[in-house]
């Protein structure tokens, strides 16, 4: 029998780790927007928002339903001035990818989850690569896609790391009081 | 019986609503996707519908991102503090050096200002309307590098108009085209949608200065006997009537396969702060509308013409 007091205290707890995770991803949604003081910022940009959804995905996607990762995606491209839809299809694509790869993935090291991303950064950058060329009818310079997605592949580890912490502290609240 | 009908038909509606609601969470990830796409079609079709949408969501973002950005600027600021300090004494000679020859240059620059003034004065040339600037910071960029824009801390309560030129250190590097109440974003020279009508300086060639995506811009409808020359400087011609005149942009610069470019002279994504240029009124117009208003006492040159039809609205 849990006691009150002790319930309250999980359940402020698990609202703590959650807010942690929320506010997380909204530092990576404006890192992808702010014009950050690094040298070449503005055309070589990490996919932070694409690694934290991932991950979120991957961990706990009851966090992230499509609608919201719809809405992301709209308000996202609208910030940016690219075509709107766009990123909310590349995020819903990678949601459905994830959720049909889920059964693999769960039971896979940390070093398949790694190559995981990298496979679905690419994927996202070339479908926007693509999707550009046929709007332009040229083909866009390929440096800065190169290098973001090899940056976004180098960085994930890193960036994850604070949702991976948040995720585990609010996995061991929620066990504490189901 | 009439009241089992009624009660039969008021449900019908709710089965219905039911029926479709259940349907839309069965197919929410294919409805999701589809609605992207469409969206995306509209945004292609008409980019005009979202500006509305854009400038708000801009408003409201705006503090945010200029909230988490500010830590990354006080850790840059700090950092090139530091690393500013072991080489402040070479730019500090530098400096100086450079002060002394704008010192001469500035001397010069007095002798022709005035010889200009009374050449116009003799000429009767009515003055170029004077300029001013609202000078803000650099909040956010597009974050990818298929799209060249600039989000910047100073909106319509700022003074801030659509068309208005954006100069950046040295010399121009795009427009604002959606001010937002707080922000505005600014199309970038180097965007694949901007076109520019400037002039070569020297060879007092027109061109339509076009971005590609690209850190150099390119030059179109320029004929293919035009006399330029590498180096020569690149400044707005005025034409159409969005940007004042003779604004810099940057040089042009010879390719390997001998076409022409055109470097900025300043780097875009590298501006911090930029100075928005406030359109001027222009003194011809409004000198004209103020005839046109005027009831008796119109100067003769304006009333004379017989044109005051041409403004009515019965015709």
């Amino acid at each position: 029998m849990i006691e009150p007091s002790q319930r309250i205290f999980t359940s402020l707890q698990t609202g703590l780790w959650l807010g942690a995770t929320y506010l997380y991803l909204l530092i990576l949604f404006a890192l992808n927007l702010a014009a950050l003081p690094v040298f070449l910022a503005a055309s070589i940009k990490p996919p932070f928002l694409l690694m934290g959804i991932y991950f979120v995905l991957l961990m706990r996607a009851d966090l992230l339903p499509l609608v919201a990762l719809f809405m992301i995606g709209v308000v996202f491209d609208l910030l940016t001035g690219d075509l709107v839809g766009l990123n909310a299809l590349v995020f819903l694509l990678l949601a459905l990818t994830v959720h049909a790869q889920k059964r693999f993935l769960s039971g896979q090291g940390w070093l398949v989850i790694w190559a995981g991303f990298w496979a679905a950064s690419l994927a996202a950058a070339v479908f926007t690569y693509l999707l550009h060329a046929v709007m332009a009818l040229s083909w866009p310079s390929l440096l800065p896609f190169v290098t973001n997605v090899i940056l976004g592949g180098l960085l994930y580890p890193l960036v994850v790391l604070p949702l991976h912490i948040f995720l585990r502290r609010l996995h061991i609240a929620k066990m504490h009081h189901p | 019986m009439a009241r089992r009908n009624l009660a039969r038909s008021t449900r019908k509606p709710m089965i219905h609503i039911h029926a479709i609601v259940a349907s839309a969470l069965r197919h929410a990830p294919l409805s999701l996707v589809g609605g992207a796409c469409v969206l995306m079609i509209l945004s292609l079709a008409a980019p005009h519908m979202w500006q509305g949408s854009r400038i708000s969501v801009t408003d409201i973002f705006a503090p945010i991102i200029t909230t988490i950005s500010q830590p990354f600027h006080y850790v840059a600021d700090i950092v090139g503090g530091m690393t500013g300090i072991t080489q402040l004494k070479a730019e500090n000679e530098r400096l100086k050096s450079e002060n002394t020859r704008l010192k001469e240059w500035y001397q010069t620059a007095l002798l022709l200002e005035a010889e200009n003034r009374s050449l116009k004065d003799v000429l009767n040339v009515l003055p170029d309307p004077s300029q001013s600037y609202i000078t803000t910071r650099v909040i956010a960029d597009s974050g990818t590098s298929f799209v060249r824009s600039l989000l910047v801390a100073a909106g319509t309560q700022d003074g801030v108009n659509k068309g208005q030129a954006v100069m950046g250190g040295q010399g121009m590097i795009g427009r604002i085209i959606e001010p937002g109440s707080r922000a505005s974003r600014v199309l970038l020279l180097t965007d694949i949608n901007s076109r520019v009508p400037v002039v070569v300086e020297g060879a007092n060639q027109r061109a339509i200065l076009a971005g590609n995506n690209e850190d150099l811009l390119t030059l179109e409808h320029m004929p293919s006997d035009s006399l330029i020359e590498e180096g020569a400087r690149i400044v707005t011609s005025g034409h159409g009537g969005m940007f004042p005149a003779g604004l810099p942009i940057g040089r042009v610069v010879k390719n390997e396969d001998g076409t022409f470019y055109v470097r900025p002279f300043t780097d875009p994504n590298n501006a911090n702060f930029i100075q928005i240029i406030e359109k001027p009124e222009d003194p011809h117009v409004r000198q004209s509308v103020d005839a046109l208003n005027a009831p008796d006492e119109t100067p003769a040159r304006v009333s004379a013409p017989a044109r005051p039809s041409e403004f009515s609205a019965d015709e």
